[in-house]
């Protein structure tokens, strides 16, 4: 079993060590913007949708939104079940990387779920099973990093983030089912009739999405191990116990 | 008038479909943006202390 210290963490991983990106990390970065700008670019120009209209040329960030937080909470689920077979450090900041990118496109698909469902059913919430089930799966996984925060022993953090990881998961499987096991008013999954200019347009934005999930993850992946290298340079310099011990007086031994 | 929502929009003269189109994708892609240039700068700082700790 090896500890936080025992494995190596390097903050400089995918930087030159001068401050600046490295060439890999800049190539992601490049396609990133690409694929968002092709991305945004299809989706303007495809056909509007028969029965939604242009209003539907949401579903181009929404959905991506909502498959990149199912993406990334299953990696949350996956690397947290590596720590604690493993339990190395590189797992657990994966983990909590993951976790803090999955919120925010959960928030994301939120957001424009909203945007579109005022023009198409008349308000922006409704207490549907689909709507309030995602909701539920920010709250926890809002909880999830909350957890990280409040709890200052890092294997402590690992384990306990880990467990809630996996439990927490189960709801991204509720919410993607949540179409089927109860009635909604949100629609269920229609990629099987989807016009095809209309799914290529879907599929653009998907990989956009993905790779900016790739190189967002990774940034703050790289964040939570310098923060952490800081941390334990700033643990090195100070005395363990702080005043409560006092240096013991040798010389008045040697006089005795 | 009963939805102040309503009112607001309808003052805004928010009728066209493309003005929610341009709301969306303003919201999503600026905060993506604003994420990346968050963690970016962030990055940046903590790198430069540990740095100036060597």
């Amino acid at each position: 079993m090896t500890t936080d210290s025992e494995t190596s963490t390097d903050p400089q991983a995918g930087h030159d060590g001068s401050g600046r990106t490295s060439t890999p990390v800049r190539k992601l970065d490049g396609i990133a913007v690409a694929g968002i700008v092709l991305a945004i670019v299809v989706a303007m120009t495809v056909p509007a949708d028969k029965l939604q209209g242009d209003v539907q040329r949401l579903m181009y960030v929404h959905v991506p939104s909502a498959w990149v937080a199912f993406l990334a909470f299953g990696v949350t689920a996956l690397s947290s079940i590596a720590w604690l077979r493993t339990h190395k450090v590189t797992w657990d900041t994966t983990a909590a990387a993951s976790a803090f990118v999955g919120v925010f496109f959960t928030g994301t698909a939120l957001a424009s779920g909203m945007i579109w469902g005022k023009p198409t059913w008349g308000v922006f919430w409704t207490w549907d099973a689909r709507l309030v089930s995602t909701a539920l799966l920010f709250v926890i996984y809002l909880g999830y990093l909350a957890l990280r925060r409040a709890t200052p022993d890092p294997i402590d953090r690992a384990r306990r983030s880990a467990i809630m990881g996996i439990i927490a998961a189960l709801q991204v499987a509720v919410v993607y089912k949540s179409v089927d096991w109860w009635v909604t008013l949100h629609q269920q999954s229609s990629r099987n009739s989807i016009d095809p200019a209309l799914r290529l347009s879907l599929w653009v934005s998907v990989l956009a999405f993905t790779i900016v999930y790739i190189g967002l993850t990774s940034r703050r992946r790289a964040l939570l191990e310098a923060e952490e290298s800081l941390r334990l340079r700033g643990l090195r310099g100070s005395a363990v116990a702080g005043d409560a011990i006092s240096k013991p007086n040798l010389e008045a031994r040697s006089d005795g | 008038m009963a939805d102040p929502v309503l009112a607001v929009l309808q003052a805004a003269q928010i009728d066209n479909p493309w003005s929610w189109v341009i709301a969306g994708y303003t919201i999503v892609y600026g905060a993506m943006f604003g994420l990346t240039a968050w963690l970016w700068m962030r990055l940046n700082r903590v790198r430069r202390q540990l740095d100036d700790e060597i």
